[in-house]
């Protein structure tokens, strides 16, 4: 038996963001830059491990929507002309730096190999379908893929059952249809938890759920372990929370490791550096200033920023992966001896993103781990909920208490002065779904059709993305103009259906745009 | 689980002036009723409205939505419904401490009541109660026909509200009720697992909240480990043995910001620190006697009252760092409640993230 286990968990998520509508869309971009920077380096880095025989065991939630938008052809077309785009920028890039600024050469030649190296990946040996990548590292035994919320809804503040169940039973068939086969964990959106989410997850045959830290340690009894072994709630789904210190050391902009001097710096971009003349051709048509992706400095610790060196930092990156391992060893052997020789489990959850977009050397830093993890000791041993679970190791009973991994660790993010008015629009579309589904039982096929997008823009709605831009200050405007149309859409089709005058080219037409969830059954909202 | 059920219609003035009025249909105060001025200054009763920041991150571009279909333009141009004006409350927990209610009533509430009470009902006003319903105390607010507000609440207990006519020489005329919510508890059970299995001493669980972070939790569970069984009789125990006044004296004080103050000298923190950090009444009552507070004195009277193995959760204490994380998340280290937090501090917070 080890000293401890670690069970490293990536939550893969972004909002369903399609806009067939435009022949551009700026905000398509951040699947695109995801696509680039953290999904393919992940899948790749992944498979090397598993061929290099280091045996990797990470949980990872790839959201319905981020599913669904993987799988889509027009955005996997979309995708490849943005980064064939990319690769030409590179390549143009290496001529310029090589007559003025010399000193960018190497990472230039970087973006170069490693955009060239992507496009095939994605070309060639995933066909442009990362969801099939994904699949395959599960069914190989590197990943165990967990669901999330249909489309991130977060579950306290939805306000019928049969609308949170539907957000998790969609998220259920969404899984068989792309994964074939049932999720045993979920990704609860935000990490969200209240009383009674457990029953809905054990009705859709959910054996574990992720939680933050004080689910557990503020829960009902007192927690013998804390947050460093699971609970079972009384209906005996088990709940995995946040450790803090693997959390603090990642993802702290202060004591972090991706805030190293050496590491790429985020918004230092081409995009904003270079003339915009010369940038036109690689812009959208209305020629607007963006991250492009490509970014030669290094974080520096003072000004002027120096340039990034590939080398030094991969070297970074494995020094870290050895100092996080030495430290879960470490804390390993402490939490050992406190639970009286208990083995302890130690749970890092963090976005995805943060590997790659905002950490870009973060994929690097897994890679490093997990060969360590392998070769340099076995007083660790990497698992998952899943492998934890049928370990057999005793688990205690507990109600946890109500929580998200939100700044205050409650629901303030998504619930405040500058959200509040959305959710009596949410509310009601949701009342509205479930009198819909107990009145249609034998629809016509286009009552049928009207149905399942009328539910399609209920779920749309209620992604917790927007209240959370909305928040955060960025992208206000978009996540505003998201939540309004989707309720515009749900109510025009809910007219339309009430009236029997049904306007077939209006419904067509908004199929067309939010396609999510083709397999989509109205009847899941039926009370 | 916080109920999840749509405000429900209780509404029928009908019955009751039929004279078949019903528990459940009136509610009667036990005690005499104050009507309060609304809570708190943030509170509102104004519909809700959007905000829409000043930014712009896209702009539809006017030009090619001429030139589309009136379908295009259609779609592009969402605008909400107006919600049907119906019987509906719906509450919402922000935080343990915060709640958020919306509501409206449909306006032949009003017509009723009229048609009801003729000329005598002027006497009524459309109020919403919160009912505490762990205290069993209530709050009476007059409200607008539509709105929303937040109210300041306790962890750790259950709330209700109702719409209703109030009078206060008459019943009260129920409109309709909203969902049940629970706050949560923003410290860790005082229940022990009964399983022998699952037990843990409450000096052990103290440790297990300091090794996951949570190390303010940890000192305040420790304090209640020996001798006494609540953390308040406790600090004021240990103020007792180190300024010799008598423990009734620390009832003035806040006591989360005396044990702030106790964990803070544990762990080192210099004394000027602390006295700059705390409410001006007890900067001023620490600073009359300053040599007491010395942490070795303070360090040894702890370790004499709850044992030597204290002392474990106060060591390394002064890491701290602030709540600021890569990337675009908002991810949470707020319980990681720190060890040099002061409650009433304007400069200080709790470890966030």
């Amino acid at each position: 038996m080890p000293t401890g286990y670690f069970s490293l968990i990536l939550h893969a998520h972004l909002p369903f963001v399609r806009h067939p509508e435009y022949p551009e869309f700026l905000e398509e971009d951040w699947l695109y830059e995801a696509i680039t920077e953290v999904y393919l380096p992940l899948v790749s880095i992944f498979q090397r491990l598993h061929d290099a025989g280091a045996n990797p065991r990470v949980a990872m939630n790839i959201s319905p929507p981020l599913c669904e938008m993987l799988a889509d052809e027009t955005l996997q077309n979309r995708y490849t002309a943005h980064a064939e785009n990319l690769l030409e920028l590179s390549h143009k890039e290496l001529v310029r730096v090589t007559a003025e600024e010399p000193q960018f050469i190497e990472v230039v030649e970087m973006y170069i190999a490693t955009l060239t190296t992507a496009l095939d990946l994605w070309n060639n040996r995933y066909k442009r379908n990362l969801v099939n990548a994904f699949r395959e590292l599960q069914d190989c035994g590197v990943l165990e893929i967990i669901t999330c919320g249909a489309t991130h809804g977060f579950q306290p503040l939805i306000s019928t059952r049969e609308s949170r169940k539907a957000q998790i039973q969609i998220a259920v068939n969404n899984y068989w249809k792309h994964f074939g086969r049932q999720p045993r964990g979920i990704w609860l959106p935000e990490c969200a938890y209240e009383h009674g989410v457990e029953d809905l997850l054990k009705e859709c045959g959910i054996e574990y759920f992720i939680a933050d830290t004080h689910a557990i340690l503020y829960g009902e009894p007192r927690p013998k372990f804390g947050v460093h072994a699971p609970v079972r709630c009384p209906n005996g789904t088990a709940v995995f929370c946040r450790d803090l210190e693997t959390s603090q050391q990642v993802w702290s902009s202060e004591v972090g490791y991706p805030g190293d001097a050496y590491y790429r710096e985020f918004y230092r971009d081409v995009g904003w550096d270079l003339p915009l003349e010369y940038l036109k051709p690689h812009l959208h048509k209305d020629e607007t200033r963006r991250h492009l992706g490509l970014k030669y400095y290094r974080i520096t610790k003072s000004e002027p920023k120096q340039p990034y060196i590939p080398a030094i930092a991969s070297e970074k990156a494995a020094s870290h992966a050895s100092h996080f391992i030495g430290e879960r060893i470490k804390q390993a052997h402490e939490l050992r001896e406190l639970h009286n020789g208990h083995p302890p489990l130690v749970v890092s959850p963090y976005d995805a993103e943060l590997y790659g977009h905002w950490w870009f050397e973060g994929p690097q830093f897994i890679d490093y781990l997990f060969r360590k993890l392998h070769y340099d000791q076995n007083e660790i041993k990497a698992v998952t909920p899943g492998d934890y679970l049928d370990s057999g190791i005793p688990i205690q009973t507990q109600q946890p208490s109500a929580s998200s991994w939100g700044e205050k660790g409650y629901f303030k993010v998504w619930l405040n002065e500058g959200t509040a008015w959305m959710y009596p629009y949410a509310h009601d579309a949701e009342k509205k779904m479930t009198e819909l589904a107990n009145k249609y039982h034998a629809p016509s096929e286009i009552e049928r059709r009207i149905l399942n997008q009328i539910g399609r823009e209920l779920l749309l709605a209620q992604s917790s993305d927007w209240a959370f831009q909305i928040y955060q200050g960025t992208t206000v405007q978009y996540a505003s103009m998201r939540f309004r149309s989707h309720i515009h859409r749900f109510n025009l089709l809910y007219e339309d259906l009430q009236s029997g005058n049904i306007n077939e080219e209006r419904l067509t037409e908004i199929e067309s745009r939010d396609n999510i969830f083709s397999e989509i059954d109205y009847g899941i909202w039926r009370s | 689980m916080t109920s999840t059920i749509e405000a429900k219609e209780e509404i029928n003035i009908e019955k009751i002036i039929g004279g078949v009025s019903s528990a459940s249909f009136i509610l009667k105060s036990e005690k005499p009723i104050e009507i309060l001025p609304f809570p708190a200054e943030e509170n509102t009763t104004e519909p809700i409205e959007e905000i829409v920041a000043e930014e712009t991150i896209i702009e539809l571009d006017e030009e090619v939505a001429k030139r589309e279909t009136p379908l295009f333009k259609e779609l592009a141009m969402p605008i909400l419904p107006e919600l049907e004006k119906e019987n509906r409350l719906y509450l919402q927990m922000q935080s343990p401490k915060r709640i958020f209610l919306y509501w409206s009533v449909k306006t032949n509430a009003y017509k009723s009541l009229t048609k009801a009470f003729g000329e005598n009902a002027g006497g009524y006003t459309l109020v919403a109660k919160l009912l505490n319903l762990t205290k069993e105390t209530e709050n009476i607010f007059p409200v607008d026909g539509e709105g929303s507000a937040w109210f300041d609440v306790a962890d750790n207990t259950k709330y209700q509200t109702e719409i209703g006519f109030y009078s206060p020489s008459r019943p009260f005329v129920r409109v309709a009720f909203s969902n049940e919510i629970e706050t949560p508890r923003m410290s860790p059970s005082p229940n022990q697992d009964v399983s022998p299995v699952w037990n843990v001493s409450t000096m052990q669980f103290a440790e297990v909240l300091e090794s996951s972070g949570f190390t303010q939790d940890a000192f305040e569970i420790a304090l209640t480990s020996h001798e006494t069984e609540d953390s308040n009789t406790a600090t004021e125990t240990i103020y007792a043995r180190i300024t010799g006044e008598p423990e009734a004296k620390f009832a003035e004080f806040e006591m989360n910001e005396l044990r702030s103050v106790l964990l803070a000298i544990a762990g080192g923190v210099p004394f000027a620190t602390i006295v700059d950090s705390v409410s001006a009444e007890l900067s001023a009552w620490l600073s009359l006697n300053p040599e007491v507070f010395e942490a070795a004195n303070v360090m040894a009277i702890l370790q004499e009252t709850f044992g030597e193995e204290f002392g474990t959760f106060v060591e390394n204490a002064e890491t701290e760092t602030t709540g600021v994380v890569f990337g675009a998340s908002r991810v949470n280290f707020g319980n990681v409640r720190s060890r040099f937090s002061f409650p009433n501090s304007k400069t200080s917070s709790r470890n966030n993230f």
